[in-house]
């Protein structure tokens, strides 16, 4: 529904997008995931029209943004950052004039503004004065103008930014309902958000993809770098060297509780934190793991996998330099020790 | 493709009547033109009290049409250039203050519908403005003895001046985000295409007669002393023209930088 190929965008000596390539299917709602200024608005704009690119072509629904800058207007709806609105006009006749901008006969249009005003449950205020609005209504109405006629495809930037929480669950919902009837691609930086109304997430930092798929292989994919949390009883450097010697451990790592008494002459036993990384994450690890403590006759407290969240993903995507990211397609990379180091410090 | 505008001008003439703007803009109008009137016709009366004296003294012989006529639209032209870019203003660059200017082009429109519709919502209602200023020629034709053609023909060139306004004011506010500067800009446009002419000795040829012909009071007299010539109806389509295009280009600048 919306093709992106190698597209870049420069504004004099910034380079806010390079090489951007991605698709975007039918029916899928993408989230499209990167820190600030990491070129998503100015995709947006490149895909609603507002200017061209530098190079490179994207297409929406078949039509050329820059050829066809007219059809490709008619058949989106967008929602710009910040929900900008006429706030002098009433809901109903901006919606209308929506409408009517989008080329709809008088009957068309009141059918259609119908539909929006009931789909965003926005009833209650259709005769209000838009600046008369609190910031959920005026977020929904911003919604409602870009589901206006219909359109194929729904481009959203930031559309859960300063909401309560109440109305970011209602947001998210309302878009949530969309999947399968309209193509959505909408911007964020908040990551539960993706994971909760997106089929599919691209990454993005420094104009350029990061990473890419599901919420969930995001995670997965990650979840190789990950490491295991354990709380044992025992002498601490005979655990710690055990630990190590287990199949498929790459570090181990003692966390050192605030106000401990660093004792290392006097290995006594006491209870304990580890953190144990390792690269492959192999099934048998853990039961290894629990069988090395028993076998030792230390106390096994506690066990659980550190799962990576995607705010991990995030951080460790967007703090590794020079992602190796051919063509803008890249996968992200396999998280360097270090990096996942930087990221669980972050997530725990 | 032929009335894609149409949507814009709606919504502008709807969004004007709920600005407090349009009502100060008509209210300064009617102030300064009712003040001037008034002014005008105290005037006349004075000069006509002294009627028996100024034919003694050889000045010109008083004529209704010349010092009322002439007077009153010649005026009613002038504030129109301190009120129209306070209609003006708001008129691109509070979209792009507020962001509006972004749905407003993801929005099968084109510059040129955006801008035609804009100048048309704001022209409308000067024309309006200036139609509303018509009772000062029912009291002048009711009260005094006005040739009927000039005032015709000044009311007409009137209309025609207020055009080349609007589409000045219009790309004053295409230049910015701020409506005040927007409005400062205008009026400064416009006081230096109507002063153009007087920095010009009577005398001038080449270069300096061109500008005295590029002047909006050069050929907005022509208008208030009752004449009808094509080449300065011309003129204030080209200056329309010309300033609905250079606000196209202006709006796509965004196609270029941000």
């Amino acid at each position: 529904m919306i093709k992106i190929e190698n597209l870049t965008k420069e504004f004099g000596e910034v380079r806010a997008i390079r090489g951007l390539t991605f698709e975007v299917f039918e029916g899928e709602i993408l989230g499209f995931l990167g820190p600030n200024g990491a070129g998503k608005t100015t995709t947006m704009r490149i895909l609603t029209c507002f200017f061209p690119p530098t190079s490179g072509r994207a297409t929406v629904a078949g039509f050329d943004v820059v050829e066809d800058p007219h059809e490709v207007r008619r058949v989106i709806g967008y929602m710009p950052e910040g929900v900008p609105l006429y706030r002098e006009m009433d809901v109903t006749s901006a919606l209308d004039f929506v409408a009517h901008a989008k080329g709809y006969g008088k009957a068309d249009r009141k059918r259609f503004v119908d539909e929006a005003i009931e789909e965003t449950n926005l009833g209650d205020v259709r005769k209000r004065m838009i600046g008369h609005l609190s910031k959920g209504y005026r977020q929904r109405v911003g919604l409602a103008q870009a589901i206006i006629g219909d359109p194929k495809v729904l481009i959203l930037d930031e559309p859960t930014v300063g909401l309560d929480p109440k109305q970011i669950a209602e947001v998210r919902n309302l878009i949530k309902n969309m999947a399968g009837r309209r193509t959505v691609i909408l911007s964020t930086h908040i990551l539960p958000e993706v994971q909760m109304t997106c089929t599919r997430a691209v990454i993005i930092n420094r104009g350029q993809i990061a990473a890419s798929g599901t919420p969930e292989k995001l995670t997965t994919q990650m979840r190789r770098g990950s490491e295991i949390e354990l709380i044992i009883a025992g002498p601490t450097r005979a655990v710690e060297k055990a630990l190590g010697a287990v199949a498929g451990v790459s570090r181990v790592e003692r966390v050192v509780h605030h106000g401990d008494v660093q004792d290392e002459d006097h290995d006594t036993a006491k209870v304990c934190n580890y953190k144990v990384h390792s690269l492959n994450m192999a099934p048998e690890l853990q039961p290894g793991l629990a069988e090395t403590v028993v076998r030792h006759g230390w106390q096994l407290i506690e066990m659980r996998t550190v799962g990576l969240t995607l705010e991990d993903i995030f951080l460790q995507v967007i703090s590794s330099d020079g992602i190796p990211a051919e063509n803008g397609t890249a996968e992200a990379p396999a998280a360097s020790t270090s990096t996942t180091g930087e990221a669980s410090s972050n997530g725990s | 493709m032929g009335a894609r505008f149409l949507p814009i001008y709606r919504r502008e003439l709807k969004s004007y009547l709920t600005s407090p703007a349009f009502y100060v803009a008509v209210a300064i109008f009617f102030f300064l033109t009712g003040l001037v009137f008034c002014g005008i016709l105290l005037s006349f009366s004075e000069m006509s009290g002294n009627a028996e004296y100024r034919k003694e003294m050889g000045f010109e012989e008083i004529n209704f049409t010349r010092h009322v006529v002439s007077q009153v639209f010649w005026s009613t032209n002038f504030f129109l250039m301190f009120v129209v870019p306070i209609l003006t203003m708001r008129l691109i660059a509070e979209e792009k203050r507020t962001g509006t200017y972004e749905v407003l082009t993801s929005l099968p429109f084109t510059d040129w519908n955006i801008v035609l519709g804009k100048f048309l919502a704001a022209y409308t209602l000067v024309a309006l403005m200036q139609a509303g200023s018509a009772y000062y020629a029912f009291i002048m034709i009711r009260f005094g003895t006005p040739e009927l053609p000039v005032m015709a023909v000044a009311f007409v060139g009137g209309l025609v001046v207020a055009a080349a306004y609007v589409a000045i004011g219009l790309f004053a506010s295409s230049l910015t985000e701020s409506q005040i500067v927007a409005a400062i800009l205008g009026f400064v446009l416009l006081l230096v295409f109507y002063l153009m002419s007087d920095v010009i000795p009577g005398t001038a040829t080449g270069v300096g007669k061109i500008v005295e012909h590029l002047s909006l009071r050069y050929h907005s007299e022509q208008f208030t002393h009752g004449l009808l010539r094509l080449e300065d109806i011309a003129y204030f389509l080209m200056m329309v023209g010309a300033f609905l295009f250079l606000t196209c280009r202006s709006l796509e600048i965004r196609r270029w930088k941000i």
